[in-house]
């Protein structure tokens, strides 16, 4: 009941490493992708970044830069880290967010 | 489904006049002329239900209606020429209401042999459906645009002036001798010459043809309000879902007694609208541009998925300074919103959406990211912000975001971007009341040609001699 309350901080800081690391990865696309063709992906990355912190309510402990050779790389490397989370998720709501994403990044991936 | 707009009836109903004037006939039988004048009560019913639409409604009438005064007015082009046609339809000779009247479900519904009652009921039943097209409709351009309430009323202004001049055609013959009458009305002259002045500066000022555009609503928006989120079922229920969106979207301003100082809006919000209103306004691009009646609005979107285009990356280290979890209604509606056209565009289903309907979803859009943009801004301009870039290079620390920054210009930017501006004269070409306004200017209130020179000078001229 208390969950419907809608100002009550529902915030949690995550910091296992593959979470961390997914996050900070979103980032760095979201910085990557510029140019024209990059809007559709731009918006998929962020949607992508909003399931994987379940609306802002899942906060990575820290952030980190991520060196990437290119977009399609790090849309691999998330992919990966999405699909590592999704086997260690132990709540089932936040696994359904995860799948949630990489079903988002799959979609750009295949119209790209 | 072709769903028949305002336009289309209002085009109908210049045909009936049109035909009506032309021809010039009254049934001889006197069951066609009691079906007839039924048929003309009703259209002066919907002539004066489309002046209850723009609000000149019956209380708005003055007792004493000063007739000199009245007619000043129509010089100027305000709202009052709306209360001079109030009043010329006020003043038409009407049947006493009598207990064994023909249903109108008896008197609309069939079909009439007599030509003229048939050209009669089919404009009471046009008139009538336009009406409820306007009165329904889910964008009310014409209400809210007075350019586009112009042309609405020019039509009204036409209809009344027909409707005017096939009344003295029914008082010559004598079938309105036994109508009741206002006090004090007014010569049927006086009557033309305000319908055609309205109608003349209506024209003027018609500066949109939007509203021919306008169709009933077929879906009852209330069974789709479930709690604070406004559900998603066809693409037409984007714009209210936008426009609810939009609603939980307006800032608050510092000096609202009700603004308690909390932040406009929390990271994570912003990033996911953002992110969201990108995609949407990429989809709704494609959409525009692919649309036979509505490519126009193509720029619209356009230069809004750019300027979100320009803000997502800037957000991406923004963070709360402290922790704050706003209301979540915004995130649920968006959410709804998102889910809704991805499952379209997955399931491939036609995003079939009217011209109309576009402008209106552009409409609902602009409202979207100009209150995102606003609240955005305002709480990164704010003295106290709880909103700072936390970039891995800062450390654990969170800098406020610059005044100046490329983010803020670009919210700047977005907040500015106007409306998207009602297509002039695109989607329609109204022949038929075209035709009814040439054919009203060219037939005779009077059969009899009136002298247009001073009784002296008819005097004065004498015939020449004949030898």
């Amino acid at each position: 009941m208390d969950r419907l309350n809608e100002r009550e901080p529902l915030l949690m800081t995550d910091a296992r490493q593959p979470f961390v690391d997914a996050v900070s990865m979103c980032a760095q696309l979201e910085g990557m992708c510029v140019g024209d063709e990059a809007a559709r992906l731009l918006s998929h990355v962020g949607m992508a970044r909003n399931e994987l912190t379940d609306d802002g309510a899942r906060l990575p402990a820290s952030l980190h830069e991520v060196p990437t050779a290119s977009v399609a790389v790090g849309l691999a490397v998330l992919e990966d880290l999405l699909t590592t989370l999704i086997g260690d998720a132990d709540d089932l709501g936040f696994a359904l967010r995860l799948y949630e994403a990489r079903e988002i990044l799959r979609e750009v991936s295949v119209s790209e | 489904m072709n769903v028949p707009t305002y336009g289309d009836h209002a085009e109908a109903v210049a045909a009936a006049f049109q035909e009506l004037l032309i021809t010039d006939t009254v049934p001889a039988a006197s069951d066609d002329v009691t079906v007839l004048l039924a048929c003309r009560e009703v259209v002066i019913d919907a002539l004066r239900e489309r002046l209850d639409l723009f609000g000149i409604t019956p209380s708005h009438r003055p007792r004493q209606f000063d007739r000199r005064a009245g007619l000043a007015v129509l010089a100027r082009g305000d709202q009052q020429l709306g209360s001079l046609l109030d009043r010329v339809v006020y003043e038409m000779p009407r049947l006493v209401p009598e207990a064994e009247a023909i249903r109108p479900s008896s008197l609309l519904g069939p079909r009439q042999s007599e030509r003229s009652v048939e050209l009669w009921r089919r404009a009471a039943v046009e008139l009538l459906a336009g009406n409820h097209s306007l009165g329904t409709t889910e964008d009310a351009t014409w209400a809210r645009d007075a350019g586009a309430g112009w042309y609405v009323l020019r039509d009204l202004a036409g209809a009344v002036e027909a409707a005017v001049v096939l009344d003295q055609r029914l008082r010559q013959v004598g079938l309105l001798s036994l109508h009741d009458r206002v006090p004090d009305t007014g010569p049927i002259d006086e009557h033309r010459l305000i319908a055609s002045q309205v109608a003349r500066v209506a024209t003027w000022y018609a500066t949109s043809s939007s509203p021919d555009q306008s169709t009933p609503h077929l879906v009852d928006s209330t069974l789709l309000q479930v709690g604070p989120v406004s559900l998603v079922s066809t693409p037409s229920d984007l714009i209210g879902a936008q426009r609810r969106l939009a609603s939980y979207l307006r800032p608050m301003r510092g000096n609202d007694s009700t603004y308690r100082g909390d932040p406009q809006i929390a990271a994570a919000t912003a990033r996911h609208l953002v992110a969201s209103q990108l995609y949407l306004t990429d989809f709704f691009a494609e959409v525009a541009q692919g649309h036979p009646r509505a490519s126009s609005l193509t720029p619209d979107f356009a230069i809004r998925k750019d300027l979100l285009q320009t803000i997502q990356p800037e957000l991406r280290y923004l963070a709360d300074v402290r922790s704050y979890e706003l209301d979540r209604h915004r995130r649920w509606q968006q959410g709804e919103i998102t889910s809704a056209v991805r499952r379209m565009v997955r399931d491939g289903k036609p995003f079939a959406l009217t011209g109309a309907q576009v402008l209106d979803l552009a409409n609902a859009t602009h409202d979207v990211t100009h209150h995102l943009a606003v609240s955005l801004r305002r709480e990164l301009r704010r003295p106290d912000s709880n909103l700072g870039l936390a970039h891995p290079i800062h450390k654990t620390r969170v800098l406020p975001v610059g005044q100046r920054s490329r983010l803020v210009n670009a919210l700047g930017e977005l907040a500015r971007l106007e409306p998207p501006t009602i297509p002039v004269t695109e989607f329609s070409s109204p022949l038929q009341r075209a035709g009814l306004r040439a054919t009203l200017d060219l037939i005779p209130t009077h059969p009899s040609i009136p002298c247009p020179c001073p009784a002296a000078l008819k005097a004065a001229v004498r015939p020449p001699p004949a030898f």
